[in-house]
Parts: structure tokens; C-alpha cells; sequence
């Protein structure tokens, strides 16, 4: 039974300062890139990896972020807003999904 | 469906039909002889994509409506008609159109 | 790929689904409630009482049916002998995200010229799911052991009528995951493992 779930507001906070590895991605060189987020665009993020400042974009990839007590697997269809506007659209995603509560 | 959108709704055909028997024939009984022919022929399947329904009938000719696509298997299972209820007919076709109004117009009427 | 059942069967067979659901009007331990409505005053009055974090299934007429759609509690509208769907309906439940259930059981109970009009209103149904995208499933929704069958049987019943079958098999996982695992959260959004462990060894 689901009941309220700490650490969904990911989706509706900027991430800036949040360590993220690209999982899923069409461009097979990108797999595996991890390391702290410096900047945000809408379609993009700004990776801060051992090997330098990578950019990615979000559409169509599958990031792994780890926020707060938990490890989360988010598509990057779903934040590619911009980070100022994702607060609230995040939030109106959220209240939408059945099932879940915020 | 109800309500589907104009582009969405399948294209109909109109067929004029003649019949003729000894003894009258009721629409109803008629209509059931068009479905059991075309059932026996093509089977549940085939018969739920052809949109098979009998418009009008007079007592002698008479119009069935159907889809475009249909149509070819229609006109065969109509041919195969050979008695209504008891009474032994000859259904005969005069044509085929794409309104009830120009199908009445050009076959039906003089 | 789960199967919604109508009963509970005394000894479950194996017939390669993943899980089945059963869909009862007194919800069990495992399972969903099937609310049965006469019109949709009836569905709301209905819907009050039902409580949450359960699959709720509809069945009913045309007008229930339209009304249940736009419900936030409803999940899934129920297949049944007499369901009518209309355009408006269809296109409002890919909006709203509720499922259409298309069983094979009610295929197997008629016969003739009634099985003849429901293939009709099924190949409509199907076209405009596509068209919208609509999440459907596919189920036997057998209400006893005999209209029971094999995952492939089902499946491969509801392609020949062009069904997307992975589609279908996404649908029902999604349905069922989001209520049976904690951990899913929305359509690509999940948690993959909680650090609660490595926190209070630092702390």
C-alpha cells in the first residue's frame, strides 16, 4: 500500500549541486557519466565529471540522482523545463499522477 | 460508436435491390435472411466489419446499406438469397451508390 | 503481463501470466473492487465509499462509463457483456489516465449474431485507442475456471483485432505497479535503492 513518499519533490527543485549519472542514453558514450550538476538549461545539464565539464542533454536519457536518503531513476523527458519553472510544474505533475501523494 | 468525428466514420454504400416472390415479404423477415446469409457465408467475423443493415423495403425494392469495403461480399451474400422465411424469391440488384438520396433518384423512382 | 479475474479459482494453473488480479466487489487481500453502478449518481455515491490505494474497476452503461472516466479514483473501466464506449470517452480516459479493459470472456459466453455486434464495437474501440494512445488492457476477465486461458491465447486473440500488444503488457504493469510497489513513483520516475543504512553509519 503506498502511502506518502519522502524525496518525490526531485522532479519540482532545480539541480544544481546534485550528483547524477547518465544511465540510459542513446549516445552509448555518454553511459556512465556521473559527478555533480553545475548547470541547468531546459534541455540540458551541466555535468561536472573527473574527466571535465560535460553537457547533456535530457530528452530521451535516463538519470540517476541521488537526493537526500535515496537513489532515484528519473527519464529526462519529465525535467526538461526549465528550473525555475519546474517548481511548478513539477508539483502539478505530481498532484496529477494518480497514486501519489505529495 | 457515437460521436465520431466525420473523418473517422467508415464510408457506406447503398445497394437498390428488387425482389420478387409469390407472396409478400416483411422487412423483418428479410432483413434476418440478409444476416444469415452473409453469416453462413463469411462467418461472425467477416459480417461485423460490413456494417450489413437493411434501410428500407417497400415489399418490392428496396435499399441495403453497407461499408465500402464490404460491399463486393454483400452483393454475394445477397445473391445467395434463394427464400425468405418460406416464401421462395429472386433478389435481383440494380445498383450501387454513395447516398440514400441519389440511390433512391436513380434507381428507385419512374 | 497480469491477468483481472471476476472470481478466485481454488487452485490457480499455471498459464504464463506474471500475476493475476482479482477483481471482486468485496476487495480481498490481493486485488481490486469492481464498483457496479445503475447511473452515475449511483457511481459517485458509490465511489465515496470506496477507499484508497486499491485498483478500482467500473462497470455500467454508457453514461456511468462516461462519468467514470472523469473520476480520479476510477483506474480501470470494466469490460462487460453490455459496456458501450463512446468517442468522447475514449479520448477523454488517454486525459485522465484510465485504463480500457478488453476481456476475451464475454467473446466466449455469446454466440452468433450478439458475438458478431460485440467484434464490431471491439474493432472500433481498438482504432480509437490507437489513435489517442489510450492505456488499455488485455484481460480474460473470466468470471469461472472454463473461460480461463493461456497468456499467448489472449494475446494473440486481441493482435489478430490489432491490438499493440507490448503496449498492453506496459499498461497493466504500470496499473499494477502503482499500487503494489512502493518504490515506483510515476512513468519513469522510480526509486532505485534507499541510503537509510549508509546515513546512519556517517551519523
Amino acid at each position: 500500500m503506498r502511502g506518502r513518499v519522502q524525496g518525490v519533490d526531485v522532479i519540482a527543485r532545480d539541480w544544481i549541486g546534485l550528483m547524477v549519472e547518465v544511465v540510459e542514453s542513446p549516445n552509448e558514450y555518454e553511459i556512465g557519466l556521473k559527478g555533480e550538476v553545475v548547470d541547468e538549461t531546459q534541455n540540458t545539464l551541466r555535468i561536472m565529471t573527473e574527466k571535465g565539464l560535460k553537457i547533456v542533454v535530457k530528452k530521451k536519457r535516463t538519470f540517476r540522482v541521488w537526493y537526500g536518503d535515496k537513489i532515484m531513476r528519473i527519464k529526462g523527458d519529465l525535467i526538461s523545463y526549465r528550473p525555475e519553472e519546474r517548481i511548478k510544474k513539477g508539483l502539478v505533475m505530481l498532484k496529477r499522477a494518480k497514486g501519489v501523494r505529495i | 460508436m457515437k460521436g465520431l468525428p466525420p473523418s473517422l466514420r467508415s464510408r457506406k454504400r447503398y445497394i437498390a435491390f428488387r425482389i420478387i416472390a409469390e407472396k409478400e415479404v416483411d422487412e423483418r423477415s428479410l432483413s434476418r435472411a440478409l444476416t444469415d446469409s452473409m453469416m453462413s457465408l463469411f462467418g461472425e467475423c467477416f459480417t461485423a466489419g460490413s456494417g450489413i443493415r437493411l434501410e428500407y423495403f417497400d415489399g418490392q425494392k428496396g435499399i441495403i446499406r453497407c461499408h465500402r469495403e464490404a460491399l463486393e461480399k454483400v452483393v454475394v451474400a445477397f445473391t445467395l438469397i434463394d427464400r425468405v422465411g418460406e416464401v421462395r424469391v429472386i433478389p435481383l440488384t440494380i445498383g450501387v451508390s454513395g447516398t440514400i438520396k441519389r440511390c433512391k433518384r436513380k434507381y428507385l423512382e419512374v | 503481463m497480469y491477468d483481472f479475474l471476476r472470481f478466485v479459482p481454488e487452485n490457480l494453473m499455471d498459464l504464463g501470466f506474471k500475476s493475476y488480479i482479482f477483481m471482486l466487489e468485496k476487495p480481498g487481500i490481493c486485488g481490486g473492487v469492481v464498483v457496479k453502478a445503475e447511473n452515475p449518481d449511483d457511481l459517485r455515491k458509490k465511489l465515496r465509499k470506496v477507499r484508497k490505494n486499491i485498483i478500482v474497476g467500473v462497470t455500467g452503461n454508457e453514461a456511468v462509463c462516461r462519468e467514470a472516466v472523469m473520476r480520479r479514483k476510477v483506474d480501470l473501466i470494466l469490460d462487460s457483456d453490455n459496456r458501450q464506449l463512446d468517442y468522447a470517452t475514449i479520448k477523454l480516459a488517454a486525459e485522465k489516465d484510465v485504463a480500457i479493459e478488453l476481456s476475451l470472456a464475454k467473446f466466449i459466453r455469446n454466440k452468433g449474431l450478439s458475438r458478431m455486434q460485440l467484434f464490431e464495437r471491439l474493432c472500433d474501440e481498438v482504432r480509437v485507442i490507437k489513435k489517442f494512445d489510450v492505456p488499455f488492457v488485455v484481460t480474460t476477465a473470466a468470471e469461472n475456471v472454463y473461460e480461463m486461458r493461456t497468456r499467448r491465447q489472449v494475446e494473440n486473440f486481441f493482435s489478430f483485432f490489432g491490438c499493440e500488444i507490448v503496449k498492453a503488457r506496459q499498461h497493466a504493469t504500470r496499473l499494477v505497479r502503482k499500487y503494489y510497489d512502493t518504490r515506483f513513483i510515476m512513468d519513469g520516475f522510480e526509486i532505485e535503492a534507499e541510503l537509510e543504512a549508509d546515513v546512519k553509519k556517517k551519523g
